[in-house]
């Protein structure tokens, strides 16, 4: 095995390993966001009134997306579901 | 005097709506005037009032449509002067979609010189409903022009003109990935595929794959290089390379020229060790490559794929020992195909050591193989509305039992993850058996995010991408879409195939100047 061969074994076995790690990582990630997203819906029809069911709010013109500023966010489960969370995903 | 066309396309900040561009590309060149808007946190109908387009056009896949079906019906309301014209995979494959009210045109196939001819014709005041290609509406009638031929030069064609999504949004010109194409056509059957559909389009031409030189493919990354920052480039088409010799040649001018890592699609069965080599060499970081499923009579009875799963291991082994990430593409819950085939697709994935087992739902497009062979064995009821506009969420496939339905698009959420972490496998066996959940789709979301932000496609962050992929993961997002409209039930028309020999070249009733307002 050449010199060339041995550091690119070496360099795909890290890879691995800390391939490893980052899906932990994403894991206890996705713990907390699940954890928010289950929150959201319970806080969501605890704040219903009784009967009511869930109507689609009309569409409304917001600010532009420019800054992405947490305070503007709010929770899209449609989107969450669907979309893919890196927006420059060129593989879709 | 040229014609003014409004590209619409939702979710404009996600990667760039080549197809479309490629066309606006053309019809500049023909003198007309395009523009491009985003949906989210942006009144459309605000941008239709301020540039006053002659034309509204979308680009629609099979799910997608509906949202632009909706949209365009209010704008028709608003605007009824404005022709519609609908492209993109859903209106090539199922142009029955003019059905819809407010669409009045759809084009099938790859668009450029059709549109062309449509705008010179409607700036000229001319007939538009004889234009090969496209399928006009004209007062409940509907014209289906059959296919023109291909272009065969795609160096002749001009570079999809960016600046107009920059004009947009400046921030698109900052993104440090942007991806480009350089050939069209593919010469494979594979029945979940777009590309047997345009054979069916154009004929057997759609099986020469045709390529742009290697110079012409470095000009275009020059250029895009001087318009803004650079890290990673991304080629889309369905197979980059089928020559070594062409790669060698690209590889020699990319390699002194950009320099940059590039990630593209490959078929693993084709990778000789030469050719794994020279990608290598010519600076090939990741490729993306079809597993879709480790069942072989699946693989080539469901998904004709004519693969020999040997053939298919090799090619991944020869490329993960050269160093080069793998991101793999699996599809789950194909028609006939059990969970069990599933899970051993899952194992495939881990013995193969990949570096992001994606996996998506089988969805069945219309005009694809895989949809006439699921509804021929009952596998699909054929509602193509019901299917959509992501693959990510569940599946319109019949499957034995209600509970192996939920288990199959529980283990795609947990696909990825399970094969970089093999040994929570047997825990996510249990957790499958639950409901669908917010937590699983977070886990989904969470391990994508990370993974192509490292390997996948590595950039470096900035902390606004940190901050955006994280709120993402939480399902946070920045700015409403105020143009979502139900989309309105087709309504009945008369099919009119044209006599070529009998076209008649009269004036309708279409004014050049539209007062929107």
């Amino acid at each position: 095995m050449s010199d060339d061969e041995r550091e690119t074994e070496q360099k795909v076995r890290v890879r691995r390993w800390k391939r490893r790690l980052k899906a932990a990582a994403a894991l206890a990630l996705a713990a907390a966001a699940g954890t928010f997203l289950a929150c959201t819906r319970i806080e969501r029809r605890r704040t219903a009134a009784p009967g009511d069911r869930t109507i689609k709010e009309p569409p409304s013109v917001t600010t532009p997306d420019a800054g992405a500023d947490i305070k503007d966010a709010t929770v899209d489960r449609e989107e969450h579901r669907k979309g893919m969370p890196v927006k420059d995903n060129l593989l879709e | 005097m040229g014609v003014r066309v409004l590209f619409i396309v939702k979710e404009l900040e996600g990667a760039e709506p080549l197809g479309a561009l490629y066309v606006a590309g053309c019809l500049e060149q023909a003198g007309h005037e395009c523009r491009f808007v985003g949906t989210r946190g942006h009144d459309v109908a605000d941008e239709v009032r301020r540039f006053q387009p002659h034309v509204l056009a979308y680009g629609a896949t099979t799910g997608l449509h509906k949202y632009y079906l909706g949209l365009n019906a209010e704008l028709k309301r608003r605007f009824p002067r404005c022709v519609s014209l609908m492209g993109g995979a859903h209106a090539t494959y199922y142009p029955e979609v003019i059905r819809a009210p407010g669409l009045d045109v759809v084009c099938r196939g790859e668009g450029e010189d059709a549109a062309v001819e449509l705008c010179n014709a409607l700036a000229r005041g001319d007939d538009h409903r004889f234009i090969a290609d496209l399928w006009v509406k004209h007062e409940g009638k509907v014209v289906r022009n059959p296919a023109r031929g291909l272009r065969r030069d795609l160096d002749a064609m001009p570079f999809p003109p960016r600046h107009l999504l920059y004009q947009w949004d400046d921030a698109l010109r900052l993104r440090p990935l942007k991806s480009f194409t350089t050939n069209r056509g593919c010469p494979y059957p594979c029945s979940y595929c777009f590309n047997p559909s345009l054979v069916d389009h154009y004929g057997s031409e759609w099986k020469k794959v045709r390529i742009r030189s290697p110079q012409n493919v470095v000009a275009e990354l020059l250029e895009v290089k001087r318009q803004g920052p650079l890290q990673v480039i991304g080629f889309r088409e369905s197979i980059f390379v089928y020559s070594t010799k062409w790669l060698r040649e690209f590889g020699e001018l990319y390699r002194r020229e950009i320099a940059l890592p590039y990630y593209c699609h490959v078929r693993a069965d084709m990778m000789s060790q030469e050719m794994v080599d020279v990608l290598a060499w010519s600076g090939c970081h990741t490729v993306n490559l079809g597993i879709e499923t480790a069942n072989e009579e699946l693989a080539n009875g469901v998904l004709k794929r004519n693969i020999k799963m040997p053939k298919l291991m090799d090619g991944v082994r020869r490329l993960k020992k050269a160093g080069i990430v793998v991101f793999a593409d699996n599809i789950l819950g194909i028609p006939s195909g059990t969970l069990e085939d599933d899970w051993a697709t899952l194992r495939m994935n881990i013995d193969l050591d990949v570096d992001y087992a994606a996996a998506t739902l089988c969805t069945p497009y219309p005009g694809t193989g895989i949809a006439k062979f699921a509804q021929d064995n009952g596998y699909f009821d054929g509602d193509f509305d019901s299917i959509d506009d992501s693959y990510y969420t569940d599946s319109v496939i019949k499957f034995r039992t209600a509970a192996e339905k939920r288990q199959i698009e529980n283990l795609h959420k947990w696909f990825a993850v399970t094969a970089a972490m093999p040994a929570i496998a047997p825990l996510v066996k249990q957790l499958i058996k639950l409901p669908p959940n917010d937590w699983f789709y977070a886990v989904f979301r969470a391990w994508y995010w990370i993974q192509h932000v490292t390997d996948v496609m590595p950039r470096r962050p900035t902390l606004q991408d940190i901050k955006q992929g994280l709120m993402s993961v939480f399902g946070l997002f920045a700015g409403k879409d105020p143009n979502r409209y139900p989309p309105p039930a087709p309504e009945p028309v008369e099919w009119v195939d044209p006599d070529p020999a009998l076209r008649p070249v009269r004036k309708l009733a279409v004014a050049r100047e539209a007062a929107h307002v």
